[in-house]
């Protein structure tokens, strides 16, 4: 089979990775300039159309990024939010803002209705946040988009599921890649640098930047531990502590002020991590925070937390179900050890790798919530060789994951398996 | 000591230029604006003022971008790199042969002002390249 793909977005090497990761395509045919002048500033829109032929399992595409043009050309169309917000420099990192979504209510989906109108044409919606909430519920989309719209998120379909809603697993891994404005690809590779440190201050570290709810409750925990250390990462205005509650705020600075363990968010100089930029808080956590300890608890996000603890009046179709974040991407990338809080973050990469027939070694502590186990943890952490075991069978799991995961990505996309096995086939698609 | 610095403001060019004084960093040294507070790639066109000392010295350093060439009570910064890396010409600090035209262009800048103005201006031109400080 044949397809068309106009991709709405200015071009750039990385967002051809990020859309179209896992296929057969010759390297040098995903240009990294089109003219002198991006040549030298890479961080030039590439408003130019590009074109990239490429195989995926037999199939041929043609991909054009086409920027604001050609919207009712036959074929399939692809529409990115994340992208859109770079491409209008509303944003310089991916993540949820809640203070700009209201253009995707008076905007993007009346315009996306209008442009998809035409029988031959088949519209791809990209809306991949990071963030937990059900944005097909919140935007309406059940009765604002148009059926014929495909609509791709990063909520997994556990909770609630809709006809037009497709989970992508690899699209979403990809997004913490590329674009790489966060910093996130860089963790890939430094698994060899973190491989030859052998000078941890701390077994166990739990680092903070918000503290409240099951993370405040965990961190109280663990300070009546041994092995086990909180270190908390300031932000640049206080008030974001945690909401101004002065108790939280002194419980942080009263257990947090020995040494390391506490980062400030604006040292002098060199030591200066700037503003509340996503990507100034990912360097803070690579640099400052993966060479304390030989394993961190991560406050990784699950549905599960918000599922239990609803009230009788709370809609479960409104809590997001997304699994990942930067908090368990950036330590599968780098091969770091992990305990997340909630076991079904280990059962939801472990599903991601059988679903994908990959073997992996066995996670060495079974738990529902971390808090109930972290007494034992400091137990195991306490007996030297209990704990050179335990960290070794943690170290196998996380490079298990990360192979996998990579080599999910670099063979499979899931987008393109929404296209080629959709049923209904758009007009566009034929035989060569 | 009053400095205006001719470039968009940014907490990392403070650093650049004026790293080593005394500051009180997280009240004087702000990190955004209203501007540029969801993007941090979009420019801060306000004026930018910081109080600071240096050797028992009180500076003020206003970031002013184009503005406030005339004023005569300070000293005026131009850096050729910012200057590239703001007009979209580079993404990264560094010298690059196409460039020979802005580098006539930035003394062109320099020369008028001071022709009209009369006032100090100091020139930042680091350009980590041997052969070009020849020029």
């Amino acid at each position: 089979m044949y397809y068309k793909i106009y991709v709405h977005h200015s071009y750039s090497y990385e967002r051809f990775w990020y859309f179209f990761h896992g296929v057969d395509v010759n390297i040098d045919d995903i240009i990294l300039y089109t003219n002198k002048k991006n040549e030298f500033n890479k961080k030039l829109l590439i408003e130019d159309e590009v074109n990239i032929s490429f195989k995926y399992k037999e199939h041929n595409f043609d991909i054009s990024f086409v920027g604001s043009n050609k919207w009712r050309n036959e074929g399939h169309h692809l529409f990115d939010y994340s992208m859109f917000l770079y491409d209008t420099n509303q944003a310089s990192d991916r993540g949820f803002n809640s203070n700009i979504m209201e253009q995707i209510d008076d905007e993007i989906i009346p315009f996306l209705n209008k442009v998809s109108s035409k029988k031959d044409v088949k519209y791809h919606f990209f809306y991949i946040d990071w963030e937990g909430h059900n944005s097909y519920k919140h935007h309406k989309l059940g009765s604002t988009l148009n059926k014929n719209i495909n609509f791709y998120t990063d909520e997994v379909p556990i909770l609630y599921s809709y006809k037009n809603s497709f989970y992508l697993f690899t699209n979403t891994f990809m997004s913490f890649i590329y674009p790489n404005t966060l910093g996130l690809r860089e963790f890939y590779f430094f698994k060899d640098v973190l491989r030859s440190k052998d000078d941890y201050k701390v077994k166990i570290n739990f680092p903070i930047r918000r503290l409240y709810g099951s993370k405040l409750k965990l961190a109280k925990k663990i300070l009546k531990t041994k092995n086990i250390k909180v270190s908390h990462s300031s932000f640049h205005d206080t008030n974001h502590y945690n909401m101004g509650d002065k108790n939280t705020l002194n419980f942080i600075k009263k257990n947090t002020s020995e040494g390391s363990y506490f980062i400030d968010k604006r040292g002098y100089g060199i030591h200066d991590w700037g503003g509340e930029w996503n990507d100034n808080n990912i360097k803070e956590m690579m640099w400052k925070l993966f060479g304390l300890s030989e394993v961190n608890i991560i406050p990784e996000y699950h549905y599960f937390e918000t599922y239990n603890n609803a009230k009788q009046n709370d809609i479960v179709e409104e809590m997001g179900t997304h699994c990942i974040t930067e908090k368990s991407v950036s330590h599968i990338l780098s091969g770091k050890p992990i305990i997340p809080i909630y076991y079904q973050t280990v059962e939801f990469y472990e599903n991601i790798l059988n679903n994908n027939n990959i073997s992996y070694r066995k996670f060495p502590l079974i738990y529902n919530k971390l808090e109930e186990k972290i007494f034992d943890l400091d137990k195991i952490a306490d007996n030297e060789v209990e704990w050179k075991l335990f960290v070794q069978n943690l170290q196998n799991w996380v490079d298990d994951v990360r192979d996998g995961i990579i080599s999910i990505v670099n063979s499979k996309n899931d987008f393109l398996e929404v296209i080629i096995k959709e049923k209904k086939e758009v007009k566009i698609q034929k035989l060569i | 000591m009053i400095f205006y610095v001719h470039h968009y403001y940014t907490y990392e060019l403070f650093w650049y230029f004026f790293h080593g004084v005394a500051v009180d960093v997280k009240n004087d040294v702000p990190t955004w604006t209203y501007e540029n507070r969801y993007n941090k790639n979009i420019k801060i066109k306000e004026t930018i003022k910081i109080n600071c000392s240096y050797k028992n010295n009180d500076i003020t350093i206003y970031f002013v971008n184009e503005n406030d060439w005339d004023k005569d009570d300070g000293y005026h910064i131009f850096d050729y790199n910012i200057n590239l890396i703001e007009n979209n010409l580079v993404a990264d600090r560094g010298w690059n042969s196409i460039l020979n035209l802005e580098l006539k262009n930035t003394i062109n800048l320099l020369n008028s002002k001071y022709l009209k103005y009369k006032n100090n201006i100091i020139f930042f031109y680091i350009t980590g390249n041997l052969t070009l400080k020849q020029r």
